[in-house]
Order: C-alpha cells, then structure tokens, then sequence
C-alpha cells in the first residue's frame, strides 16, 4: 500500500464529521455523507448550491466566517444552524482554507458537530446542580417566629449565597425574631467557612432577626480557636437543642 | 423630590423613605431627620427603609453616618425593613451597620426602643 492508490476522495466522502468545501463566492464545491445526513441535502444535490441554502442559519447572515477563513484565521464557533427536515440545531463550525493544486486558495473546509444534545445536557446538569443547591439549604420553621437552616457538607461562596438568599426571604417572609444557622453537618470549618458563616450573620441581623450558631462541636471549636477564627459577638451554642432554647427565652424576654 | 413623612408616635419619631433616593436627595433627607428630631427632641428614631430595593455604597455609607449621628445625640436608632437583598449588598460592600438596631416590622422596631 502506498500513499498514491489510497483514494483520497473516499476520505472525504466517509469521514464520520460532516464536512463540505465551499468556494470563494460560496458555492458549494463537496460535501459528504455526513453532511447529507446534518443538511438533509443529498451529497450529488448539494453540488452547485449557495452555501447558506445548502446548510445555513443566522450567522450566514451577520458574521460569514468565509473572508477570515481564506485569510488563514483559525475558525472555531458554535452556531445554531437550520438542519434536516427544518429543525434548529446547534453546531460546532471549524473552517481552514481549502488549496488547490496549484496552491492557490480557492474557498475553504468547514466542518461540523452537531452539539445540539451536548448543549441541552449541560444545560440540565446546570439546572441539576442549582436545583441539589435548593434542595441542599431548606429553611425550617422550628418555633413560632423561630428559622433555622441546616448546612450539610461543604458551605462554598455560591452556596453561602444561596443560603443566605433563601434564609433572609424566610426571615422577611415568616417575621421571624430568631435564626438558627445548624453547621452541624458541616465536617470541617476553616477561616473562609467561618467568613461566610460571619456574613450570613450580619446580614441576618440586618433584616431585623437574632442570628444563633448552632452544632459547634468540639472539633469545630477547637479549629476555630486554632485559627484565631472571631466570631464577632455572634452567639454561637453547641445543639440545636440549646439554640431553639435560647432563641425561645429571647421571646419570654420580649413579652 | 417627595416631602419627607414624618410621624410622630409619643417621642419617637418615625420616617419612612421612599425608594429610588438620589444622592443629593438623600443628603438633604438625611439631614432633615437629625434636625427633626433635635427639633422635637425625640427620644427614639425609627428609619424605615422597606421601600428601598438597593443601596449603593453611597447611600449604605449615608445611613450609616445618619445613625451614628442620631446615636451621639444620644438618640435610639432603629433601621426597619431592611430587604435580603439589600441585608446583602450592605454586608458585601463591608457596611454592616454594627452596633445598629434592626427590626423588620415598625411594630418589632418600637417594641425596641
């Protein structure tokens, strides 16, 4: 087998990523079966026609990669294109220029992936991962005027956000007086953990309630002394248990 | 600009601000609440800011001074209806108003002072 009896063309017209050559004024030159099969146009039909009518969308419109590509610019874009029997998809689009025999370049290579199920997957992973977020940081009446949120696992910044969204709607919502923060599900504390447990608090105390830290263990304390963490006058108990008395007494006290 | 409301329950003084203040707006408003409540020698200053959806730096910065002013004229400050997202703002931006008194309704907020 030598380089000279492969047949080149059969490369072209198998090759399992949808591939077309275009010429200078966008006439299509080629295109493969896969490309009939991502256009819906068949491989002899596409011969001849302008490229936005074989395989076109929006971008045809306002950014033909055509020029930059002949010029040799590396193309690389996602581009929602119209393909076979009429249905939007979204494609990857690479283009390189196309040379002929003489060296002379006289149109370009583009070739497509359809990412149409890639995008919608990561779609939902995103709106997974918000909703596990939701999930994860429910706030909970425990006491008439009484909130509290447990925090299970890790407490990054976005979830702190969220957290803080979510308990200081319940707070607004619900009148509450107290907000018991339960960290103790949480497996470590470290001095960001801390940061953001301090920012819900003020923040807390901000829309008008009484913010308790709750599920101190003895290993989160001693990290927290450890770290020369200051906690800054929030009040900070061991149980649940202690908080929900706590935070009870405040109303005696009140009434 | 609106008139600033300004009741009077017994010798508190209660003002509420409406929303989309302006920086010069919001000066003069703030000094129209520390001279009424010199004038009328309130004992207590309930601000109730509920119908504020943001804050920016300036205005977080204002309330702020306001209250520390009112707090050196020995009067008791009360900032009522703070909203989440403005709770949020004000502690993103560093100004999480120590030491002030907060509550979320005016009737928490005189039980208060």
């Amino acid at each position: 087998m030598t380089r000279s009896n492969i047949d080149y063309e059969s490369i072209f017209r198998n090759t399992p990523i949808a591939v077309r050559t275009v010429s200078k004024d966008k006439i299509v030159l080629a295109s493969n079966k896969e490309m009939a099969a991502l256009s819906g146009v068949p491989m002899d039909k596409a011969i001849g026609m302008p490229c936005d009518e074989q395989f076109g969308g929006e971008l045809c419109e306002t950014a033909c990669p055509l020029k930059q590509a002949i010029e040799g610019k590396k193309i690389v874009l996602e581009a929602e294109k119209t393909g076979a029997n009429g249905s939007e998809i979204l494609v990857r689009m690479y283009a390189s220029p196309l040379v002929s025999n003489d060296g002379e370049t006289i149109g370009i290579i583009e070739s497509y992936i359809d990412i149409t199920r890639e995008h919608e997957d990561e779609a939902r992973i995103v709106s997974f991962q918000r909703e596990l977020l939701e999930v994860s940081t429910p706030v909970i009446t425990v006491w008439d005027g009484v909130v509290s949120v447990p925090i299970m696992g890790t407490l990054d910044s976005e979830r702190t956000q969220l957290m803080m969204e979510n308990l200081l709607e319940a707070i607004v919502d619900r009148e509450a007086e107290t907000a018991i923060i339960d960290i103790s599900g949480i497996a470590t504390v470290d001095s960001s953990v801390a940061d953001h447990l301090i920012r819900t608090a003020k923040a807390v105390r901000l829309v008008g309630a009484v913010p308790i830290l709750t599920g101190i263990n003895a290993n989160i304390a001693q990290t927290i002394a450890r770290l020369g963490i200051e906690l800054e006058g929030l009040k900070t108990m061991s149980t649940l248990r202690d908080g929900l008395r706590y935070a009870i007494s405040l109303q005696k006290a009140d009434q | 600009m609106p008139p600033l409301t300004k009741m009077h329950f017994a010798d508190v003084l209660v003002v509420p601000l409406q929303e989309a203040l302006h920086d010069t707006a919001a000066e003069e408003i703030t000094e129209e609440i520390i001279s009424e409540a010199e004038r009328k020698n309130a004992r207590g200053v309930v601000i109730d800011i509920s119908a504020l959806d943001v804050v920016d730096s300036f205005l977080g910065r204002l309330l702020q001074e306001t209250v520390r002013a009112l707090a050196a004229m020995g009067k008791k400050v009360v900032l009522v209806g703070i909203q989440p997202g403005v709770a949020i703002t004000l502690v993103e931006l560093g100004l999480p108003l120590d030491g002030i008194e907060t509550a979320f309704n005016l009737e928490s907020a005189l039980k208060k002072l």
